[in-house]
This record gives structure tokens, C-alpha cells and sequence, in this order.
């Protein structure tokens, strides 16, 4: 496995995940996991399969629902889309993901600066 | 709370997995096919773009099973393996599962039974607004041993004057009767005249129409009624309109204003027999007699004021008027509250079936406790498999422990079906005047109570058997055969323990059935003083209006007259007042001393008879002569009295021409003419008391005579059609009532201990059955073990009589030692019976041997079925077999 990719947090996941389909709308797996690579700029690379654990847990917590469509080359596939509960949580989660980034950021700079 | 939410859509996916992982497999393979897409549009040749893409999603295995991980909840998913598991388990063993089940059925059926009783009567409060207020006053006379007495009017009006403790106080005459004529068969009913606030008072609204207002309680007032929901639906067809008409009582117009609701009745109703069908009020409560007892009394206590506060200052005020009133010496009041009034009766005996039918289920539980054992060493190896598999020991515990509750969900399942025909059969033989039994049934707190003992009985008999199944040397248990190994060596000793413990339990049961049988059986034979064979009884209530005094005499003579030409018929007679129909006690005088203080006037029971009154009966005449035709109105006036009284009042002398009179009476002495023998008047406890016979004709009013007693040489209800022809004839409006054999009423008050006994002797049945199952079981699988033993024994030149010996005697010293056990424990446990108990002791000597006696030849019996077969068992076979 190529390790320089970085290892992506499970919660991390999540809350990407949420962002994207808060943002983007409704997407399917294959959609999501192309956003993402997009977005990281090739930084984040995933076993794309996680992205549908990440999905189950989503939806197990009642922040996404998902509904069976067509995608763009005419294949049967289930798009996902956020709730209003996800949409809340999304807020929460981003507050506090900066912050916490914040902190950090700040930490490692001290440090780098000693 | 978001874990909740988690926990519940895990819940939801648990029925619906094979559809989420087919959706899922769609899923990664539209995803796979986008990727594939992709990659060879980049130029990559198909089989490459294909392992590209699935390298990019990930191992494909390693994914589901996170995502299956994820999505399920590890506690069910291992109860519903356990319940598979354990269903194929039973269903593998079906004899042991049939045993099982239909035991437990018995078991949890018979306390489901036994309960719905207990609820319907005991538990159920009274159908009253708040009925714990509600208590019964009664005047209590401690020196004559009454505790129950119906009250008089002028002491009533002072009570309820002069307490702070009641929030109303009522009062009902419960000895009334109507003959309801107009439309229909004219009957008989029984009625009360109460105050009108008693309806207010017990908080019970009308159906229909209103009750009675403070006016209509004044004597005199216009003739109102209030009809009970029976009366309205049989007679009146449930018709709505029926109040504001008039129906007729006795021959009078009583308009009715009201209708009460279905089931309705007064607190107090001496039995079912006289449950009131219509109300009156007009009540005259203007008597100023101390001693002129005739009503019963029901109050309500006040918000706050306990049974205790209410008694002690009743207490003050009856002591305040016993100095008051001469008539009042020796009388105090007694509250009793509505609820023990009406099932204080049932109470003890309902209590000690629930106790009898509990220890039925302890038995099931130990029998079940020991098939689970006996199944311990086929289970050892598969457990030991598990185990070794990975199971921890906790998993094999809840597997085990699923397995009895199964057995037992089934036996509640099967249960239920025998609770259903249990309790209808326990209403069918219940005494008839046990309060509200009729409601019993299956209701959702019964089937909560049933969900209940079979959850409870399933880890009393599970636990053990599973912590010691569950408990194993994974080496060993793997090693050894299912023979001879030391954990069934030690289950053996441990199964001989429960079936002692059986045949314990199963000893208390038959001492308390064999204690019932002796009582009952003691009771049969005590000496009424009558012989209530071949007599029937019957009440010809004559209407006042119609009648009068000449009239009724008249009717009731040629009634006789004709009587005794009906073939079938010896004797018949007209009275008031025939035993067991309770006491109507009247103070009385002798010439010898006829002014005695009021409280030491002595009192006997009265009753007017006509001639052949101890024809009928067969109540012997000790001296003197019984009443004939001639003891007219006009003839000397004349009385028979009994032996008892006789003795109290003339010691050594001779009774006859001696005169008394009765204290109400004071106008006429009667003098005495014969001598009768004593008659248990009030039931087959209580003592001989002093009576006084008096013919009817000389009485100084004739309606009393409504009872007609008739003798007969054949079957005595055969006549009754004859008995009805004759009446009709003689006036066709005229009801006829309450027509019984005295045989049936000289049963009704052993009614409760026979009810007892029959269930006690049912209980105790059945756990000798499953005692001697119990010492079977052992017994076969021990002998099985011992197969090589006794092949060798054999072998060795031991006779097939002693091999028989050995197991027989191994069974019968699991029988002795239960048996010993029970006993010790029966001494303790009959005291709960004393109080149902008559004419034997708790401790009686020869129930205690006959109960050991059979006991001991049912482990006999139940040990030599194995002992045989061990016994005939051929040397040379099973040592080959080895």
C-alpha cells in the first residue's frame, strides 16, 4: 500500500462526506469518492470501499437517506443526499473541527518555532 | 441519543440483512463498473482498468464484513442464534421436550387458574368509589359471643349523630320479601328498605332514571322503587321506559324511578340466595327499643380517619350510651371493613391454594431441574465442542438458559389452554357464595402473572443445571466418555437430592390433603339431631294484602291437607325458621323467674312450626307430645322445647307443665308440652343452643310460616312438579320460592372445605405423579449406568433378587429421606390449614403414617419398574459388551 498517502480519520471521513453532499447535493458512491480525490488534490487517496462504511454510519445516524436513481452511464445506483438533522450536524462538527484545527495548527508552529 | 439511534436503524436491518447486503453488492458493483468506465477511457485495456478499479475500492471481502460488523447488534444476533440453536436442540429430543413442556403446562396452568381466583375475589377491589372507605357497623354483645349483630334503629341514630368520623353512616333492612305479580309468573323477590342515602354513600350512580331523595325516606312517603339490573333485564326485557310506571308488590302500586347498573349489590348480603333484586326506602327508624335489633349498618369513613380512629371513637360513644340505656348493658360496636365483610371468608382458604398450587410448580421446577441433569451427559461433549470452538462460558450459559426458557414460554403457551378449562371447573365447584368469583378470568394482570412465574420458573429450574452444565474441564470433558465420568457420577448424588426434595414437597401437599379428607369426613358424621335425607324445602310466601291472618291459615292447611295425598310425599308441614337457615333468637322468661335484668335474660331460638314438623325432619321427641290439630288459637297455648334449653333453665326436673314466655309476648305463657332432641340449628359447628318450638296457630300473627319442609320415599326433587300443581291450584298468582333439598343446604356450609379439600387432594395428586416420575427418572438412568455393575454382581454369583434389592433400596432411601424432610417441614406448613381444620389436629398421628405409608410405596413402586429390568439383565451380553 503506498504510504504516503495519508491516513484519512474515520470521523474526518464523515464530516468530508457531509460537506461534499451538503454542498454538492445529491451524489452517488462512485460521485463522492471522484469529489473528494478532486477536492483533496490528489492528497487524500482512500480505499474507495470506506466511503461506503462511511456512508452506513451516516445514515445509520439518521444524517443522510439515500434513494435508488440512474446514473450517467445508465447503471442503477443510490444516491445519497443530507438531512435536516445532517445539515445541523454538519454545523456542529465544522465549528468544532476548526477549532480543534486551530489548536493544533497553532501547537505545531510553537513547536516548529522552539 | 445519537447512540440510540444507532442502536434502533441496527434493530431495524437485523429482518431485513440479506436484502441490505444484496443492495450493497449492487452498489460496488455500479461503483466498480464507473471506475472500469473511467480507466479505459483513459486508455487503459479492459482486464487492466478492471484490476485497477477494484484495487482502488479496496479487498472486496474485508469490506462487507466491516460494513455486516457495522451494521449489526451482537446481543440479538447471538439471541437468535441461541434460539435457532436451541429450537433444533429440542426438536432433536422430542420425548424430553413433550415431558418438559406438558409438565410445565400443568404447572403454570394450575397457578394461572388458581390466580385468576385469587384476583377476581381478593384483589379486585370492591365495585365502589373508594371502597376502602366503606366499613360495616354491627353491635357486638362480647358476653354472649356475638360479634355480628344486626343493629337497632335507636342506637344508630345516636351513632350517627354523635361521631366525627363518618362522612355518612346507612342503614338496610336486608329481611324483606315481595311477591312481584301484574305481568308475568308471579314470583317471589327478595327486596331491602334502606335510607336514602345509601346509594350516595356506597358512590354508585342509577342506570337509569335516579335513586331515592331525603323526602322518600320518611315512612309514609309515596311508594318509590329502584330496580336491580337482573329484575329489569329478565322481567322487563330491558325496557328503558320502565321508569315513572308502576309495577306492583304485594298487591300495591310502587311507582319505579330507577334502574341500577348490571352487577349491582349491597355491601352486605347474608348470601347469594338473598341478593335484593329491588330497593324501597321509607324506612321507620322511630323505634325507641335498645334491644330491637333488625338492621345492618354502613358507613363511610371520613378523608384521613383510619379503621382504628373510627372504632376507638365508636367505642366511646356505645360506652356512653350503654350507661344511658338499661337495654344497651353489655353491647359495644364493632366495625368491620366492607372488603373483609364481603371475602374475609375466602381469604384464608384462597391463600393456602395459592401456597398449595405454588409448591406444585416448585415440583414441576425440580422435576425439570432433574430431566435437564439427566440430559447433562449427552450435552457435556457438544458443550465441550463449543467451548473448544471458542465460546466463552458465558455464551454457553445463555444458551443453556435460552433452552428453558423455550421449554417454558411453550409450557406457559400450553398452560394457558389449562388455565382456561381450570378455571371455569374452579368456578363450578367453588362455593357459591364466594364473592365476585364469577368475574375470574384470563385477564391482561393474570397473563402479565402468568408471563411472570414462567420467566421465574424457567431460571429456578434452568440456573443450576446450566452453571454446572456450563462449569466443565475442557480437557477432561473432551476426553471422557459419557460413562462413568466423575461429572455425571456427581450429577447422580445431585439428582438424588432433587428427588428427595420432591417427595418433601410432595408430603406437605398429601398431609394437607389427607388433613381436609379427615375434617370433611368428621364433619359428615357429626350429629346434626336431624336427618336431612329425602327432604325438600321450599318458601310459600303468602301476600299480606291478599290474605289476611284466617285466610293465610286456612290456605296453608288445605295446602297440607292436599299435600299428603301427592304420592311420594310422607310428611309435610309448614314453619318458620328450619336449621341452618340462621338464628332467630329471642329472649325469653320462665314462671320460675320471670323478671330477670335485661342482660341476663336468657335467649333461645324460636320458631313456629306446624304438626308433623318433627315428622319431617326426624327429630326425636325425648318426653311429652309434638303439636297436633288441636293447638288452636282458642286451646291452651303450648310449646315444645329441647333438651338443651330444658337442662339450662329446669336442672333435674321434670320440664313438662312448666311455663315460659316470650319476652316480646307478654301476654300469653305457654307451657310447655314435650321435650325434642337437640339440633345443630346453626350449622354443623356450632353448639346445641336452647330452642323453643311453637305451633303456628297459636302465634299471636301467621305470617311467619313460609317454609314448607316435606318428607319424601322417593328422590325428593321428583315431587317438586306435584308440589307446584297443588299451589297453582290453589291461587295461580301464588310464587313459589327457593326450593332445595336439606340435604343441599346442610352441605352449603362445608361448602369452602370441601372446595379446599377437592383441590388439595387434586394438588397433592398431581405431585405424586410427578414425585414418582421424578424417582423413575433416576432410577432408570441409574440402573442403566450400573448395567455392568450388576453384570458383574451376577456374574459373580449374586441372585436377580439381590440386584433388585439394590436399586430398590437405593430408590426407596431417596424416598425416605424426602419423605423425612416433609414431614419435619408438614409441622410447619399445616399451621396456614389450622384455621380450615375441625375435629383433627395439625399433628394427628395417623395422617402422618398413612401419608409416609403411601408415599413410601410410591417410590417402591416407582423404583421397581429399573430394579426388574437391572435384575434380568444377562451377565454374558453386557460384559461383551465392554
Amino acid at each position: 500500500m503506498n504510504s504516503s498517502r495519508s491516513e484519512v480519520l474515520q470521523g474526518t471521513l464523515d464530516l468530508l462526506i457531509l460537506k461534499t453532499l451538503s454542498s454538492m447535493g445529491p451524489l452517488h458512491g462512485y460521485g463522492l469518492a471522484r469529489r473528494i480525490e478532486q477536492l483533496s488534490d490528489d492528497v487524500l487517496r482512500l480505499n474507495e470501499g470506506t466511503v461506503y462504511a462511511s456512508l452506513l454510519r451516516l445514515a445509520q445516524s439518521g444524517w443522510i437517506t439515500s434513494e435508488w436513481g440512474v446514473s450517467e452511464n445508465n447503471r442503477k445506483a443510490k444516491f445519497y443526499s443530507v438531512t435536516k438533522r445532517g445539515c445541523k450536524q454538519l454545523t456542529a462538527e465544522a465549528e468544532s473541527w476548526e477549532r480543534i484545527a486551530g489548536v493544533v495548527g497553532r501547537v505545531l508552529q510553537l513547536a516548529e518555532n522552539r | 441519543m445519537n447512540s440510540t439511534r444507532i442502536f434502533i436503524s441496527r434493530l431495524k436491518a437485523l429482518f431485513h440483512q440479506r436484502a441490505d447486503e444484496r443492495e450493497f453488492d449492487e452498489e460496488v458493483h455500479a461503483h466498480l463498473a464507473l471506475l472500469t468506465d473511467r480507466y479505459t477511457r483513459q486508455g487503459m485495456s479492459l482486464e487492466e482498468a478492471q484490476t485497477a478499479a477494484k484495487r482502488q475500492l479496496g479487498p472486496d471481502t474485508q469490506l462487507k464484513e466491516t460494513l455486516r460488523e457495522q451494521r449489526s447488534v451482537r446481543f440479538f444476533e447471538n439471541v437468535l442464534q441461541d434460539i435457532r440453536f436451541a429450537l433444533r436442540q429440542l426438536r432433536k429430543a422430542p420425548a424430553f421436550t413433550v415431558t418438559a413442556v406438558l409438565t410445565l403446562a400443568l404447572g403454570i396452568g394450575l397457578n394461572t387458574a388458581v390466580f385468576s381466583i385469587v384476583h377476581a375475589v381478593l384483589l379486585r377491589p370492591l365495585p365502589f368509589k373508594n371502597a376502602d372507605q366503606l366499613v360495616m357497623v354491627w353491635e357486638q354483645n362480647p358476653h354472649r359471643g356475638w360479634y355480628h349483630n344486626i343493629v337497632s334503629a335507636a342506637n344508630f341514630n345516636d351513632w350517627r349523630k354523635e361521631n366525627h368520623v363518618f362522612s355518612d353512616m346507612a342503614i338496610i333492612d336486608p329481611f324483606l320479601t315481595f311477591n312481584l305479580t301484574g305481568s308475568g309468573t308471579p314470583v317471589e323477590i327478595q327486596a331491602e328498605r334502606v335510607t336514602p342515602n345509601l346509594f350516595t354513600l356506597l358512590g354508585v350512580q342509577p342506570l337509569l332514571g335516579r335513586t331515592f331523595v331525603r323526602e322518600e325516606g320518611r315512612p309514609g312517603s309515596a311508594r318509590v322503587v329502584v330496580l336491580g339490573h337482573a329484575l329489569w333485564a329478565s322481567r322487563y326485557g330491558g325496557d328503558r321506559s320502565i321508569v315513572g310506571k308502576q309495577i306492583l308488590l304485594n298487591g300495591e302500586g310502587y311507582t319505579v324511578i330507577g334502574v341500577m347498573p348490571v352487577g349491582f349489590s349491597d355491601v352486605y348480603s347474608p348470601s347469594v340466595d338473598s341478593t335484593a333484586q329491588v330497593w324501597v326506602s321509607a324506612l321507620d327508624l322511630s323505634d325507641p327499643a335498645r334491644d330491637d335489633h333488625n338492621y345492618t349498618a354502613v358507613a363511610r369513613l371520613r378523608p384521613g380517619v383510619s379503621l382504628k380512629q373510627a372504632q376507638a371513637e365508636m367505642n366511646s360513644i356505645a360506652a356512653r350510651l350503654e350507661k344511658q340505656y338499661p337495654g344497651n348493658k353489655d353491647w359495644s360496636v364493632g366495625l368491620v371493613s366492607a372488603d373483609d365483610e364481603t371475602v374475609g371468608n375466602s381469604r384464608p382458604a384462597l391463600i393456602i391454594l395459592l401456597v398449595a398450587v405454588a409448591l406444585v410448580l416448585l415440583i414441576v421446577c425440580v422435576n425439570l431441574a432433574n430431566l435437564l441433569l439427566a440430559r447433562s451427559a449427552v450435552r457435556l461433549r457438544e458443550l465441550a465442542v463449543r467451548r473448544a470452538l471458542g465460546a466463552n462460558r458465558r455464551r454457553l450459559l445463555s444458551q443453556l438458559l435460552t433452552e428453558s426458557l423455550l421449554l417454558s414460554i411453550g409450557g406457559a403457551a400450553v398452560g394457558l389452554g389449562i388455565a382456561t378449562f381450570a378455571t371455569k371447573s374452579l368456578i363450578a365447584i367453588a362455593p357459591i357464595d364466594t364473592p365476585g368469583i364469577e368475574t375470574a378470568g384470563l385477564q391482561p394482570v393474570v397473563l402479565a402473572y402468568t408471563a411472570g412465574i414462567a420467566f421465574f420458573t424457567a431460571i429456578i429450574f434452568g440456573l443450576f443445571p446450566a452453571i454446572r452444565l456450563s462449569n466443565f474441564e475442557l480437557g477432561s470433558a473432551l476426553k471422557e466418555s459419557s460413562r462413568g465420568s466423575t461429572q455425571t457420577a456427581s450429577a447422580g448424588k445431585i439428582r438424588r437430592i432433587l428427588v428427595s426434595t420432591e417427595f418433601a414437597l410432595a408430603v406437605v401437599l398429601v398431609v394437607s390433603a389427607g388433613l381436609m379428607i379427615k375434617t370433611l369426613l368428621y364433619m359428615h358424621h357429626i350429629e346434626l339431631g336431624f336427618q336431612p335425607d329425602h327432604v325438600l324445602t321450599m318458601r310459600v310466601p303468602l301476600n299480606d294484602v291478599k290474605y289476611n291472618e284466617r285466610q293465610q291459615a286456612e290456605f296453608y292447611q288445605t295446602l297440607l291437607e292436599r299435600l299428603h295425598t301427592v304420592p311420594g310425599i310422607q310428611h309435610a308441614t309448614v314453619c318458620h325458621g328450619i336449621p341452618f337457615y340462621g338464628w332467630s333468637g329471642q329472649g325469653f322468661v320462665t314462671q320460675e323467674n320471670p323478671h330477670p335484668a335485661p342482660a341476663e335474660m336468657p335467649d333461645a331460638n324460636y320458631l313456629t312450626i306446624a304438626p308433623q314438623y318433627f315428622d319431617v325432619l326426624r327429630i326425636p321427641l325425648k318426653k311429652g307430645r309434638a303439636f297436633t290439630e288441636g293447638d288452636t288459637q282458642n286451646a291452651l297455648h303450648v310449646a315444645v322445647v329441647n333438651e338443651s334449653l330444658a337442662r339450662q333453665e329446669w336442672p333435674g326436673q321434670n320440664p313438662i307443665g312448666k311455663r315460659i314466655k316470650i319476652a316480646w309476648n307478654e301476654a300469653s305463657w305457654l307451657t310447655v308440652v314435650g321435650v325434642s332432641g337437640n339440633v345443630r340449628t346453626q350449622g354443623p359447628e356450632a353448639n346445641f343452643a336452647p330452642e323453643i318450638y311453637a305451633p303456628y296457630t297459636q302465634h299471636p300473627w301467621l305470617k311467619t310460616p313460609r317454609q314448607l319442609l316435606i318428607r319424601t320415599n322417593v328422590n325428593p326433587l321428583a315431587v317438586v312438579p306435584s308440589i307446584r300443581r297443588v299451589i297453582r291450584e290453589l291461587d295461580p298468582e301464588q310464587p313459589i320460592a327457593d326450593v332445595r333439598t336439606l340435604d343441599a343446604v346442610t352441605l352449603q356450609p362445608l361448602a369452602l372445605r370441601r372446595f379446599l379439600k377437592d383441590l388439595l387432594t387434586g394438588f397433592a395428586a398431581v405431585a405424586l405423579l410427578l414425585a414418582a416420575i421424578g424417582v423413575y427418572g433416576v432410577m432408570a438412568y441409574s440402573a442403566t449406568q450400573r448395567l455392568r455393575e450388576m453384570g458383574i454382581r451376577i456374574a459373580l454369583g449374586a441372585t436377580q433378587h439381590n440386584v433388585l434389592a439394590t436399586i430398590l433400596m437405593d430408590g426407596l432411601r431417596c424416598g425416605l429421606f424426602g419423605i423425612c424432610f416433609g414431614l419435619a417441614g408438614s409441622f410447619g406448613a399445616t399451621r396456614l390449614l389450622s384455621s380450615q381444620l375441625y375435629g383433627v389436629k395439625t399433628t394427628d398421628p395417623w395422617i402422618f403414617a398413612s401419608v409416609t405409608l403411601i408415599l413410601t410405596l410410591v417410590a417402591a413402586i416407582a423404583a421397581y419398574f429399573p430394579a426388574r429390568r437391572a435384575a434380568g439383565v444377562d451377565p454374558i451380553t453386557v460384559l461383551r459388551e465392554e
